[in-house]
């Protein structure tokens, strides 16, 4: 996680368009807030995490970043989704 | 009856009132009988529960009509390792902190269980679909009468919140509670699942201390990279939900699913063994369809309500009462930004809490159809508000003692309601309404 935040702080500094700025800092705020969550270092929560940084690198290199912009978001949502899940207690 | 504001006698508190009368609910008792009104105080730090004053006006309606009340819940088993309820002291505590003691409810409040939950009576149910045994808090067993008063909302075990839930898992003692949710069952309780000891990360988990300590009877235990679980130990409370839901200590697979379904039947197989036990005339329901969380109260907070809120509901039938509140769900449309959005059913039509849970919110309620407990037929009855408002008052009050004619013997001390001279103001404001009007 720490590798995907350090790639989406290079990106940020690189991209000069404010509304695309913003999105990738809301990104970049879920995966800082989630960074520490104990189920992304379990068995199944890894792969997840391996995917956060995967992304981030797919949008460090993409030529069309409107696309791995919108990537991004649909997995941090999946981020955000799984720890509210995960976080839950039922009763 | 609808939630909105026109006046005194639309208030939330002054409808609930009015249904307890329309709906008779004072049929249920005699003057001079117990009657344990039965609510959920809320958990530490859930801010959707039910407002103090919602209950006081339902104790204060019972007295009215002769009855003695006392407000009451039971001890819930430890399903969040810090929940505040789980023993009677705690819960009192909790309940004092979210606005519930004996001086705002005016009457006793107690804790139906006993201290730890243990003072229950066994009831047997030998027609049950999927419990043969219920467990009930004596207190309320012992008591002549019952209100129910419930809160409407979602639930993350149960699907939804309402009247059936109250009694199913509200007047269950500690192990009735235990029983209902079959953690314990032969073929899909917990510790028949798979444990997957490897997906605990082991001692260098900053929870690997709270793991070790939340099973009341050491069931778990940590170790330097995996975890330990003995089934037989298990007793089947609940409490080690943080790591199956967390770090899937437990494969979720079919058996998770059937388990929270038959859960769903256990309820309607509780909720109907309780109210036999006691006399179907003899309990009267009242529920508030009001900051309709996804979620229950007895969570450590409350997220967005889902839809708005719908209104006060009063009714002889606990079966009746939850389908006409959850047809009224149906028909809502979502919150934005809600649980309601995550899960797709924003729409009229849409299930509500069978699209956010995931299990059909309709199980308990057939379930104590076929016990006969209930029906899910029903007339939607909305009376219209009455006119005069001196009954919403407080006692002291009256046409011809309204809070003016208290004052009215202080009028003679003029200093004390104006200065000499009079108020002082300028002509008009210095700045012009226009210019302070400007955001």
């Amino acid at each position: 996680m720490e590798k995907a935040l350090e790639n989406l702080d290079r990106v940020i500094e690189k991209v000069s368009d404010e509304a695309a700025k913003k999105r990738l800092g809301e990104a970049r705020k879920v995966i800082s807030q989630n960074r520490k969550k104990i189920w992304l270092r379990t068995k199944t929560g890894k792969p997840m995490a391996l995917e956060t940084q995967a992304v981030t690198e797919n949008i460090l290199e993409a030529s069309d970043i409107e696309y791995a912009l919108s990537e991004l978001e649909a997995h941090v949502d999946k981020i955000t989704e799984e720890s509210r899940r995960r976080s839950m207690v039922v009763t | 009856m609808d939630d909105r504001y026109s006046g005194a006698q639309s208030s939330i508190p002054a409808k609930a009132q009015q249904l307890f009368d329309e709906a008779r609910l004072f049929d249920c008792f005699e003057e001079g009988e117990t009657v344990a009104v039965k609510c959920h105080m809320g958990e530490w730090n859930n801010s959707a529960y039910l407002r103090p004053i919602l209950i006081r006006v339902i104790v204060d309606k019972i007295k009215e009509h002769g009855g003695r009340p006392f407000v009451t819940d039971t001890t819930t088993a430890p399903y969040y390792f810090y929940g505040a309820r789980s023993t009677a002291d705690l819960h009192l505590e909790t309940a004092a902190r979210n606005g519930f003691t004996a001086e705002s409810m005016g009457c006793p409040i107690i804790i139906s269980d006993g201290l730890y939950g243990t003072d229950d009576i066994k009831i047997d149910i030998p027609d049950g679909l999927i419990l043969k045994e219920g467990y009930m808090a004596k207190g309320i067993a012992d008591a002549d009468s019952m209100i129910v008063i419930s809160h409407f909302k979602g639930h993350g075990s149960g699907v939804y919140g309402g009247s059936i839930k109250n009694i199913a898992i509200g007047c269950s003692s500690k192990r009735g509670k235990f029983n209902v949710h079959m953690c314990n069952h032969p073929t899909v309780g917990w510790n028949h699942w798979e444990f997957t000891s490897e997906n605990c990360i082991g001692e260098e988990c900053p929870d690997a201390e709270l793991c070790n300590n939340m099973c009341p009877a050491h069931a778990i235990k940590i170790k330097e990279d995996h975890a330990e679980f003995d089934p037989d130990k298990c007793i089947g409370c609940f409490g080690h939900q943080r790591p199956l839901y967390r770090c899937d200590l437990w494969e979720k697979g079919e058996m998770f699913n059937d388990w929270r379904n038959y859960f769903l039947v256990g309820m309607g197989d509780a909720a109907s063994a309780y109210v036999e036990q006691m006399g179907k005339d003899k309990i009267g329901y009242l529920s508030y369809a009001l900051d309709i969380a996804p979620a229950c109260d007895c969570v450590p907070g409350s997220d967005r309500p889902v839809i708005p809120n719908m209104g006060v509901f009063a009714s002889r039938d606990m079966v009746a009462i939850d389908i006409a509140a959850l047809d009224m769900s149906v028909k809502a449309t979502g919150i934005p930004g809600s649980a309601a959005e995550t899960h797709g059913v924003m729409d009229s039509g849409d299930e509500k809490f069978t699209g956010i849970v995931g299990m059909s919110q309709w199980i308990t309620a057939n379930t104590c159809v076929a016990h006969g407990s209930g029906s899910k037929e029903y007339e939607l009855v909305e009376p219209e508000l009455r006119e005069d408002e001196a009954w919403l008052a407080h006692k002291s009050f009256s046409p011809g003692r309204p809070s003016g004619w208290y004052l009215n013997k202080v009028m003679a001390k003029a200093e004390a309601w104006t200065p000499a001279g009079g108020f002082k103001y300028s002509e008009k404001p210095r700045l012009t309404i226009d210019e302070l009007s400007k955001r």
